[in-house]
Formats: structure tokens, C-alpha cells, sequence
């Protein structure tokens, strides 16, 4: 990996697009960047990691990754919504890649947190095929772990040796491509772990098992009581419903029998109505009874007034009646009137007189109509009759009701009725704890089923065993694996403790004094003295320089171990370093890296230091801000030789 | 005509029979109604109760003391019918004892029956009448 170019935009004091070429060939490898203090040195090699490890890379204050925010043009934001963005052009194994990692902003109040939308974005383009995601892809070729020796602040790599940082040992692993063993014996370390939590956990599910068998065992008695228990209540139950079965056909019979007694009652009532009735009745019939002689000689009258007596016989009694009255000597015949005669005379008018006398009485009667009165009384003996037999209809019908309800003898009603309640209450109550022992009685079912299917699949002895054996063979390929990560170790340990010697002993003042450094077995480093005492390096000096002398010596030792070609970035490369050791180093710098890019400051190298890799130089350019604004900072090319 | 009605006293010898169907059972309003319709069936089946020896007549009422127009019409006419002009007393008492026998007979189908069967008196005394009236002696009328 080289890097071409590399364009800032809006980001830190970068005020908009500001491209630095970095083109190297492999003669001249070296990019200078200078620039005084304040002037964006830093800020450019934060850009660099910007964009390869988004906010990873951004640097660490009092123990907080800082923000994107913090990083965006506070003067373009001041403007404007606008987009910041670092992108690296760069070449990799023959092909070219662009990495852009940007962020778009909202225009903000000077001084005010910056708002931003959404996360920063990286976007990788090549001529070459990118494998997704865009980010693992990045990581893979230059790790983040193992980017603290390629792009690294020469004032703080002192800290590097002066403490034992496990992140650093790691690094150091990984440089060494030792990682993946760590990894692979960390990974069967893990999946020991998680067989071994998996066993216990197995062993507790054993227990459980042998509980669950107990349980499962008194669930199934509980379910029989509860079962046994069940049918007594339906037995209780249906003796309850057969009382109130009985109950209510006795409270039904009462019902009829209220019912015919209701209807008696209506009888007795109708039978009293009639009885007045026929009170009435007798009543007027007693009255009509005095015209029974008249009823009786109606036919007589009738015959006496609708016949006529003989008008003959009439006129002859008349006659008789006038000679008699008259005193007459001779009839009207002319026949002399004799004793005989006279005596028929007398008879002739007798007879006449008796006949009419009937006749008119008679016909006195008869006006009276006795058609009527009969026809008046048959009417109410009609009605008698006619009210007798209702009456005596309605007394059968009483009688018959009578009989029935006596034969319907019934039980007290209240008695009844509480019987029939009492039923109906244990009826409810019966059937309130079926369905509640049911309900407990489905439920235990389905958990002795449910149990029951775990219990049958439950093969926790096998798979006991089996993880047993599993976590035994993790435990033994794990120590393999790191067997032989050590024997890797040891047989690389040698190369690099003599690169970094070389390296040490080339920028260190008293070559003379040191033979080297050397690495223990846990990464710890220690300087060899002439007389081969190790000292751990911590305790070499307590000096940040000699520290830094040592980082730097670790940080070359590494990059040349390593096969990755990845540029080596180094701000304020000379440090706390003192002229002697800033001149071996300005110098050492330019060979620890195919591309080595130096963000320094006036006074870190002078024109002799530069003048002795002179012929190693790519391009130098000096950081400035356009009219000394804070915000405004920009690359000028000052030399460029390729 | 009774000449002498007012002198004239209703009178029966089984005076139970009347307590009994008018005063007891309320059959009639009026003694002289059951007398009436007994002097009439009596007159209808031309029958006179045989008085027992030593029985008594008992008053009822006497014919000047009924009111009802009816009854005396009837007595008047049955009087006319029987009379045969030889003494107003003997045809009075042979319509007493007609009365007693109609009571009588009454009384008996009442007794048998708890009833008059007045319907089927009325329907035997349609029957004979046509026959009993030429026996008393009104031949003149017929039917026509």
C-alpha cells in the first residue's frame, strides 16, 4: 500500500479541498511535510486515520475517542451546510483505490457543536475488485491494531516501551502474524469455555432431570386425585341435577295443580253465578206457575172462542126468550103455545144463556193471552232445564277437578323450592370445582406431556460425555495451538530482536554500551547491555527520549520484520530527541519504510538533516494558513523531485 | 157467574199438600194458584177427590179476598162450565174437591219427577180438551 494522493475537504483547520500529491518512487521515498506549530500537522495525520479507520482513528483526549464533530471546518460550517471528507488515493498490489470517508454537516454557529447527519460514510472505489463490506476490506490490509507502528506521533511512541501496553504486545503479535494462532487458540479457548459452561449447565440440567422425574411423578398422582376427584363431584353433581329434576316436575305437577285449582275456583264461580241463576229462575218460575190452570184451559179457550155456537140454536133461544118474556098465546109458527111447548121454550132460552155466558168469560180469558204465558214460561222452564244441566256439567267438572287435585297431593311448595335451590347450588358448586380442577387438570396434562417429550429427549448423560470429550480435545488443540504459536515465536523471535538491535544500535549515542534488544516470552522488551544484562526497557532510561529512541528502534524493527508494505506516517518524528539523535534519526527515518511521510516542524530538522536524505526525497511541502486565520490551513508544494 | 163469590171460601182437605208446595217448596206464589191449576187438571180428567170420612175442609182464602183477576176469571169460567143451574153450592163444592184431586195429582208427579213436567201437562191437556169439552155439555162448540 502507497499512497498517491490524499485530499482534505472542510476537515479540521482544511478549509475546503486541499490535495497533497504523496507520489513516491523507490529511490525517493520520503515526503517532508513541515510546518510551525498550530498549522495543521496533526490534523493532517488524524485525516489519514480518519479515512482508513473512521472515528477509530480520531485521537484520544483524557481517556474519550473525540467526536467527528470536533473535526469538521468550524469555518465552512459557519457558512454553510456543506460535506467533510478525507479521501487516499493509493496503490495496492497493482491496482488503485480511493478511500473516502465523509460526513455531510449543517450549517452551525461558530463555536457551537456541529450537527452532523448520520454517521461518517466510507465509500471504496477501485480498478481492482473490493470485497464488502468496504470496512473489513481496509482493516485487512492494514489492521488498526498494527497501525500504531506505521502512523505514529513521535511524541507519544515513548509510551510504547515505557509501559508494558497489552494492546502493544498484541500489536506486536499480530506484526509477527502470530495473531491468528492467538486467535485460533483463543477461539478453541472460547469454545472450551462455552463446552465447559455448556457441561455444567448439562450437569444442572441432569439434576433438573432427575427433579423433573420426580416432579413428572408426583404431577401424574396430583392429575389421578384431581381425575378421581372430578368424578366425585360429577357424581354430586348428577345427584344434585336428578333432585332438581325431580323438583321441578313435582313443582310442575303443583303448578297444574294450582292451575286446576284456579279453574275450580272459575267453575265454582260459574256455578254460583248459575245458582243465582236459577234462583232467578225459580224465582220466576214460581210466579209463572200461578197461570198454570190458565196454561192448562188455553186449548178450551181456545176452542170455545175460535168456534162459533150454532146461529140457528141461537136465534131459536132468542125467539124463546122473546115468547117466554113477551108472555105470547102463540108461537111464530102459529102453533098454540101447550106446557110442552113451553117447556122447550124455556130449555131453548136456558141453553142459550149458559152457552153464552161461556163463550164470553171465555173469550175475557183468552184475551189474556195464555199463548203468551206459556210460551213465557216454557221459556223460563227451557232455561231451567238448560240451567239445570250447566250447573249440574259444572258440578261434574268441579267434582272431577276435586278428584284430580286430591289425587295431586303435593308436597309443601317452599319446601320444594328449597330443595330444587339447594340443588342448583351444589350444582353450581360442582360444577365450579370441575372446572376449575379441569382447568388445573389440563394444565398439569400438558405439563407432564411437555415434560414428559423433554425428559424422553433429554439424552444429558450422552451429551454430558460428549462435551466432556469435546472440551478435552478443544483444551489439547489449544495447547497445541499454542505450542506452536511459541515454537513460531522463537524461531522468528531471533530475526526481529536482531532487526530492531540493529535498528537500536544505529540511532542510539553509545552503540558501544548496548548490544541490542531482546523480547521476552510475554513481549515484554528489554535492552541488552555490553555486559548482556537485560534490562526491562521501561527501566532503560527515564528519559522520553531514550524511551522514543528505543520505540522508534521497536517501530523499525517491525515494519522491516513485517511483509506488509504500508507508508509509515510519523508526526513530530524527532520528539524530545537531542541533535545527535534527531540527525541519526532523520536519516534512519527514510529506510524503515517504502513510503515514509515526516509531518515535522522547523526546528525538529534542519537543513543539514534534510540535506543528508536529500537524494531520498520525494516532494516536500510546508503547511500554512492563508492569512494566518485558524481555519484556513493548506499544503504548498515547496520541491518536488518526482 | 157465582152470584154469591165474595160468601165463597177456597178450600181444600189435604191442606199439607198445599203447605208443602207452596209454603216449603215455593212452587207458587199463592195458595189459590195451586188451586187453580188444580181445579183446572181436575176439570181437564173430570175427577173429584173422594173425601175421606172424617176429614175436614180447611179455608184457604175466600174468593171475595183474591185480588188476582186472573184467578177469579178462571173460577168464574170453570164455575160456568160445571154449573148445571140446580145450586151454586153443590157446583162450588164439586169444584173443590176437582181442585183437591188436581192437587193431588200434581203433587204426585211432582213427587215422582221433583218436577211438574209442566210441558207434558200441557201437551196431554191440548190432547184431551177437544174430547172432555163435548162431555161437559158445551156441544154447541166444535172445532172449526
Amino acid at each position: 500500500m502507497l499512497f498517491k494522493k490524499i485530499k482534505l475537504n472542510n476537515f479540521g483547520r482544511y478549509y475546503g479541498h486541499n490535495t497533497i500529491d504523496v507520489t513516491v518512487t523507490p529511490d525517493r521515498n520520503v515526503i517532508l511535510v513541515k510546518g510551525n506549530n498550530d498549522r495543521g500537522k496533526s490534523t493532517f495525520f488524524h485525516a489519514i486515520r480518519f479515512a482508513l479507520y473512521g472515528e477509530n482513528g480520531l485521537p484520544v483526549i483524557n481517556g474519550q475517542r473525540e467526536k467527528v464533530q470536533r473535526w469538521i471546518n468550524y469555518q465552512r460550517a459557519a457558512e454553510s451546510d456543506d460535506e467533510m471528507y478525507v479521501s487516499i488515493l493509493f496503490e495496492h498490489e497493482g491496482y488503485e483505490y480511493n478511500v473516502k470517508r465523509s460526513i455531510k454537516f449543517r450549517k452551525s454557529e461558530k463555536g457551537k457543536t456541529i450537527s452532523v447527519k448520520g454517521e461518517p460514510r466510507l465509500k471504496v472505489t477501485s480498478n481492482g475488485s473490493i470485497p464488502n463490506p468496504d470496512d473489513l476490506w481496509l482493516d485487512a490490509q492494514l489492521p488498526y491494531d498494527v497501525s500504531q507502528f506505521f502512523f505514529f506521533d513521535g511524541e507519544d511512541i515513548q509510551s510504547y516501551v515505557q509501559h508494558e501496553k497489552p494492546a502493544v504486545k498484541k500489536a506486536i503479535r499480530k506484526v509477527l502474524g502470530m495473531l491468528e494462532l492467538d486467535n485460533a487458540a483463543e477461539d478453541l479457548e472460547n469454545l472450551s469455555d462455552k463446552l465447559g459452561a455448556e457441561r455444567l449447565k448439562r450437569i444442572r440440567e441432569s439434576r433438573k432431570y432427575q427433579r423433573a422425574l420426580n416432579k413428572l411423578s408426583n404431577d401424574r398422582k396430583n392429575l389421578e386425585e384431581i381425575q378421581n376427584y372430578i368424578k366425585d363431584q360429577e357424581i354430586i353433581r348428577n345427584g344434585a341435577e336428578r333432585e332438581k329434576e325431580d323438583c321441578r316436575k313435582m313443582l310442575e305437577r303443583y303448578n297444574t295443580i294450582t292451575e286446576m285449582v284456579r279453574k275450580r275456583s272459575q267453575l265454582e264461580q260459574g256455578c254460583q253465578n248459575l245458582e243465582i241463576e236459577i234462583k232467578e229462575n225459580t224465582g220466576s218460575l214460581n210466579k209463572m206457575r200461578g197461570n198454570l190452570g190458565f196454561i192448562l184451559m188455553s186449548e178450551l179457550l181456545r176452542i170455545i172462542t175460535s168456534s162459533s155456537y150454532t146461529p140457528h140454536a141461537k136465534i131459536e133461544s132468542e125467539i124463546a126468550k122473546r115468547i117466554i118474556d113477551n108472555k105470547m098465546e102463540m108461537c111464530i109458527c102459529d102453533r098454540p103455545i101447550d106446557d110442552h111447548v113451553r117447556s122447550i121454550l124455556y130449555e131453548k132460552k136456558s141453553s142459550f144463556s149458559k152457552e153464552f155466558e161461556v163463550e164470553e168469560l171465555a173469550r175475557r180469558l183468552y184475551s189474556l193471552k195464555p199463548d203468551e204465558k206459556w210460551s213465557t214460561l216454557k221459556s223460563e222452564l227451557d232455561k231451567k232445564y238448560r240451567l239445570e244441566q250447566e250447573i249440574d256439567t259444572i258440578k261434574s267438572k268441579i267434582k272431577d277437578t276435586s278428584e284430580k287435585i286430591h289425587q295431586n297431593k303435593h308436597d309443601d311448595i317452599e319446601k320444594l323450592e328449597k330443595r330444587r335451590d339447594d340443588a342448583i347450588g351444589h350444582i353450581r358448586e360442582a360444577e365450579l370445582v370441575i372446572e376449575r380442577l379441569s382447568n388445573q387438570g389440563k394444565k398439569l396434562e400438558a405439563q407432564i406431556k411437555s415434560d414428559n417429550e423433554k425428559l424422553t429427549a433429554n439424552t444429558t448423560d450422552v451429551n454430558i460425555k460428549s462435551i466432556e470429550d469435546r472440551q478435552k480435545k478443544c483444551a489439547i488443540i489449544s495447547a497445541c495451538m499454542k505450542d506452536a504459536a511459541d515454537l513460531y515465536y522463537k524461531k522468528v523471535k531471533s530475526s526481529l530482536e536482531e532487526m530492531v538491535s540493529d535498528a537500536f544500535t544505529r540511532l542510539t549515542n553509545n552503540p558501544d554500551l548496548y548490544r541490542g534488544i531482546c523480547f521476552s516470552d510475554d513481549f515484554g522488551i528489554k535492552i541488552v547491555r555490553d555486559d548482556n544484562t537485560m534490562l526491562p526497557s521501561r527501566m532503560y532510561s527515564p528519559s522520553a527520549g531514550a524511551s522514543q529512541i528505543v520505540a522508534i528502534s521497536l517501530i523499525a524493527g517491525l515494519n522491516r520484520f513485517t511483509t506488509r508494505d504500508a507508508p509509515v506516517v510519523a508526526d513530530t518524528p524527532a520528539g524530545r530527541l537531542d541533535p545527535t539523535h534527531r540527525e541519526r534519526t532523520a536519516k534512519f527515518y527514510s529506510g524503515i519504510g517504502k513510503q515514509v511521510i515526516i509531518l515535522y516542524q522547523p526546528s525538529e530538522l534542519t537543513s543539514s538533516d534534510i540535506e543528508n536524505i536529500r537524494y531520498n526525497i520525494a516532494s516536500e511541502w510546508e503547511v500554512s494558513s492563508v492569512g494566518e486565520h485558524p481555519d484556513r490551513s493548506c499544503f504548498i508544494e515547496k520541491v518536488r523531485n518526482v | 157467574m157465582i152470584e154469591n163469590r165474595p160468601a165463597h171460601t177456597i178450600r181444600t182437605i189435604i191442606p199439607n199438600v198445599y203447605d208443602k208446595l207452596v209454603t216449603e217448596e215455593e212452587l207458587f206464589l199463592k195458595k189459590h194458584h195451586l188451586f187453580v191449576a188444580g181445579l183446572v187438571y181436575g176439570m181437564l180428567y173430570d175427577k173429584q177427590y173422594q173425601k175421606p170420612p172424617n176429614s175436614q175442609y180447611t179455608d184457604i182464602v175466600k174468593l171475595g179476598a183474591v185480588g188476582d183477576k186472573l184467578t177469579n176469571e178462571i173460577i168464574n169460567l170453570v164455575f160456568a162450565i160445571l154449573d148445571d143451574r140446580k145450586g151454586q153450592s153443590q157446583t162450588w163444592s164439586v169444584m173443590l174437591r176437582m181442585a183437591d184431586w188436581g192437587v193431588s195429582s200434581l203433587d204426585d208427579i211432582y213427587e215422582r219427577h221433583n218436577n211438574f213436567t209442566i210441558p207434558a201437562l200441557v201437551k196431554v191437556a191440548q190432547q184431551r180438551w177437544p174430547k172432555r169439552i163435548k162431555d161437559l155439555g158445551l156441544l154447541s162448540y166444535h172445532e172449526p
